[in-house]
């Protein structure tokens, strides 16, 4: 699994989309260093707290996931390169893997430096806020990852579509929408980051403890797996 | 075992046919898959690839349904139609990549010797992004050989070769089937498809319409009806009429000045017609043969297995 995932980052570090979604991911960061050398926040607690929970995790970090997740074996059907890819003997199973761990770790590499900014700049969160940050942003990117390379197998324009769930969805009504929030995976990555962070608003977050959240978005990732190999068997390769 | 077995496969998409009711089997050697554009050919390879369900019938490759079947593809080698490479890697890297993946320990050294065998060692440490056309399919023959497989599956493997190129790679194919292996190879021109394989399977619009060895679909191909177009001003009707009597036609249409000409024997009638023109005081003006366009002759199988079939 290891050269596929490699060849499968490498892909998506070779594409000009990538150099966009760094952009983006620099955002929070370049925030957190403008609000703080303007002096813009009285609190900064609140302020590193309403930046991870209402910026980097619902938005951000989704954001950037979802379109690698969904770019990733999609983009490689487009070129025609998948075909390589699935006449071997690997099992569908460890190509979709290759392609969430390949997800997952270029949306860390694109979001980690940012994420680290917003946590350490302001000054005032301590270990436990990078800690909870830190695993926040990794369980949320490794589901939104998961949930993208499905979309990716499953639907015509998976790019358009997990942009759309989470503009409408993560960063909307599941922010918002009381009833929404146990169908979200900012809001339980949410969860796990407020553990952290001392001024944590907690803003319609399901009201489970950090663990549960944890167990939560694990067993999205781990269902996902399976649904996304069989999609792959089931679809026309060009 | 027979390496390739296609029984009774269909496969539509929507309304629309790509393969209908396909039945043939391929053993150690080279089986040709020739048919127009569209004809069904990537359509038959995809399946035996794997890449599509049959919406009727089965596929077996070495006996497994390759839809099912991962390890099979530890024996099976193919180059697609597609031209999708990854521009980031170089040549060797490329082919080295996918070796490993099929499981070959050496992937480094079974890439190097691949792409020897396709003349492209010179070039290995090149990024494929520069790579031209022809280089590229190169580069999918050899990643299609690294892993040494039984069977071959070669999507129209001569396109965007050089003459000089193109000769080497038929002589590789030529030789993939000397030495026992199944080698499928599709592509839309006859006498292409003659140079590499003894044996050849014919689809027109998505449907078997010959399989045999190559040599006798050629004869049927050449013994087929010809027509032949002439204009001879107004002597055009004598000069038809003198064919006919000569036995040098079976049938003529007369459209004004213009004869079209269907005869079973063209060269016989192209050496006789300057002599019968003379004789009958007729100056040819034009003379043209129709129906020998590569359609055509596709045309007349599949209207032959039409007829075969009622």
């Amino acid at each position: 699994m290891i050269p596929l995932t490699t060849l499968y980052v490498r892909s998506l570090a070779g594409r000009r989309r990538t150099l966009a979604l760094l952009v983006l991911a620099l955002v929070p960061g370049i925030l957190a260093i403008v609000a703080t050398a303007t002096g813009a926040y009285d609190d900064a607690d609140r302020f590193t707290a309403r930046l991870v929970e209402r910026i980097l995790l619902p938005v951000v970090a989704a954001l950037v996931t979802v379109v690698l997740g969904a770019s990733v074996i999609g983009e490689s059907r487009d070129d025609g390169t998948v075909v390589y890819v699935v006449a071997t003997p690997l099992s569908r199973l460890t190509i979709v893997a290759a392609a969430w761990l390949a997800t997952l770790l270029t949306a860390i590499v694109l979001l980690l430096p940012s994420a680290l900014v917003v946590v350490i700049v302001p000054g005032a969160a301590g270990f436990d806020g990078v800690r909870a940050t830190v695993a926040a942003l990794i369980l949320a990117c490794a589901c939104y990852a998961a949930v993208s390379v499905v979309a990716s197998l499953v639907l015509r324009h998976p790019v358009l579509a997990c942009v759309l769930y989470v503009v409408l969805w993560e960063g909307s009504v599941a922010s918002f929408a009381a009833s929404a929030s146990k169908l979200s995976i900012a809001a339980y990555a949410k969860v796990v980051a407020a553990g952290g962070l001392a001024q944590a608003e907690r803003l319609n977050v399901p009201d489970v403890s950090g663990a549960v959240a944890v167990m939560f978005l694990l067993a999205v990732c781990v269902a996902a797996g399976p649904l996304a190999a069989a999609a792959l068997r089931r679809a026309e390769i060009p | 075992m027979t390496a390739v077995v296609l029984d009774g496969v269909s496969r539509w998409f929507g309304d629309r046919v790509a393969v209908a009711d396909v039945s043939f089997d391929a053993g150690p050697g080279v089986t040709g898959l020739l048919g127009h554009n569209g004809a069904g050919k990537t359509t038959a390879l995809r399946l035996v690839a794997g890449f599509t369900t049959p919406s009727r019938g089965t596929v077996r490759v070495g006996g497994v349904d390759p839809r099912r079947d991962r390890e099979i593809f530890r024996q099976v080698g193919l180059v697609p139609d597609t031209d999708g490479l990854w521009p980031f890697m170089t040549a060797h890297a490329a082919v080295a990549l996918l070796a490993r993946l099929r499981g070959v320990t050496d992937h480094a050294a079974a890439a190097e010797r691949a792409l020897d065998t396709v003349g492209l060692s010179d070039v290995a440490g090149r990024r494929l992004a520069g790579f031209s056309k022809g280089m590229r399919q190169g580069v999918k023959l050899a990643q299609a050989l690294v892993h040494d497989p039984r069977v071959l599956l070669l999507d129209e493997p001569l396109n965007g070769l050089d003459p000089a190129r193109r000769r080497d790679v038929v002589d590789l194919i030529r030789r993939l089937g000397d030495e026992g292996r199944t080698v499928i190879v599709s592509s839309h021109v006859l006498h292409e498809v003659e140079r590499m394989a003894p044996r050849v399977v014919v689809l027109v619009n998505g449907r078997l319409v010959a399989e045999g060895e190559t040599v006798a679909i050629r004869a049927l191909l050449a013994d087929r009806p010809r027509a032949i177009r002439l204009e001879a001003g107004p002597g055009t009707r004598t000069l038809a009429r003198a064919l006919l009597g000569a036995g040098h036609a079976d049938a003529v249409r007369l459209d004004g000045e213009t004869a079209t000409v269907e005869t079973a024997d063209p060269d016989a009638l192209a050496r006789a017609l300057p002599a019968i023109a003379r004789a009958e005081g007729v100056s040819l003006r034009r003379i043209e043969p129709i129906g020998d366009d590569l359609e055509s002759v596709y045309a007349y199988l599949h209207a032959r297995a039409r007829g075969a079939a009622r």
